[in-house]
């Protein structure tokens, strides 16, 4: 079976990095073709590495800004996520509200039903609902037109 | 790997709880591994521009996540780790172009030889690019390439030693050629 390793293969990649290589380790070379090998690839690969060396990493204070920047904006979103919870649980509410609403007026004798209670005149009962439709309503508007606005990256002061 | 790492401010770091860090510390940890990184990148992708995208990617990310205490061998595997996976996310969407010239006039390496190296990276999938790499010019052993690309030690070893026999090969019949 052909051998696929060579215990000498780190000693030979570490003494082409550091560019030491011992008279027993050059004869190890020289009778193991996987060692040869890996002297080949790994000269062939420290050459790229060393064509490279002009090359110099953006400055660390950019890094650092733009790292800044992305907690930042990650933080927002934790702390938006309430809202966006209760955006929805209002648009959810508002939608209920509504259909409830058109069910129970919808239905003959409703109002009658209501009057007939005798608690408040028609008229207050109708101004109350329509009240809590229209407050319902401007706020879910509020929500989501905030929701928006952060969505679009705008800071909330 | 006994190899030390000196990364000035890391090492205190890892003894206490992994909370914000500061930016002198970042700077010193930047300073230390940015280089080796940057060079891996752009000897797996060949293309310059990607290179310093993913080096800021990587390292923004680092911060972000604030792993929990490292010690600087495995800080230097994370940031790797993360390299290696930002760059197979960029594969996965297609951003597949083939290695291509990075290198600068004027060096010290005859052109032979660097037209050796050019075809045979050319030649190179990323995968095995990857794995050489870390092999070969980071020196790491098979777990820490394992740790540094979420393979398998066993699967590293194999992969490896294809790969390297595919780039003795390329290498072997490029010499032949010229």
């Amino acid at each position: 079976m052909n051998r696929i390793l060579c215990e000498r293969e780190s000693d030979v990649v570490e003494a082409l990095r550091r560019d030491s290589f011992s008279d027993e380790l050059r004869g190890h070379v020289r009778s193991c073709s996987i060692c040869a090998e890996t002297q080949a690839v790994a000269q062939m690969l420290q050459t790229a590495s060393r064509l490279q060396v002009e090359h110099e990493p953006s400055a660390a204070g950019l890094v650092w800004r733009r790292a800044q920047a992305r907690k930042k904006e990650i933080a927002l979103k934790h702390a938006t996520r309430p809202l966006i919870v209760m955006r929805a649980m209002s648009v959810v509410y508002v939608v209920f509200s509504a259909a409830w609403l058109l069910h129970y007026f919808w239905r003959p004798g409703s109002i009658g039903r209501i009057s007939g209670w005798n608690v408040l005149p028609i008229e207050t009962v109708f101004a109350d609902v329509a009240i809590a439709v229209l407050a319902m309503a401007i706020g879910a508007w509020y929500l989501l037109r905030d929701g928006g606005r952060l969505g679009e990256g705008i800071p909330l002061t | 790997m006994d190899e030390s790492f000196p990364i000035a401010g890391v090492v205190p770091l890892a003894e206490r709880q992994a909370t914000a860090m500061e930016e002198q510390e970042f700077r010193a940890l930047y300073d230390a591994t940015a280089r080796p990184i940057l060079a891996y990148l752009l000897g797996v992708t060949g293309r310059k521009d990607v290179a310093e995208d993913v080096l800021q990617e990587t390292y923004c990310r680092f911060l972000v996540r604030q792993p929990r205490s490292m010690d600087a061998n495995e800080t230097r595997r994370y940031l790797f780790r993360i390299a290696t996976n930002l760059l197979r996310d960029r594969w996965r969407k297609g951003d597949d172009v083939p290695w291509q010239e990075v290198a600068e006039e004027g060096l010290s390496v005859d052109v032979d030889t660097q037209m050796d190296v050019r075809a045979a990276m050319r030649a190179l999938k990323p995968r095995e690019r990857e794995l050489l790499w870390l092999a070969y010019v980071e020196g790491m052993n098979h777990t820490e390439i394992a740790a540094a690309t979420g393979l398998r030690a066993l699967s590293v070893r194999m992969l490896l030693f294809r790969a390297r026999r595919k780039a003795a090969g390329l290498l072997l019949a490029e010499r032949s050629a010229i």
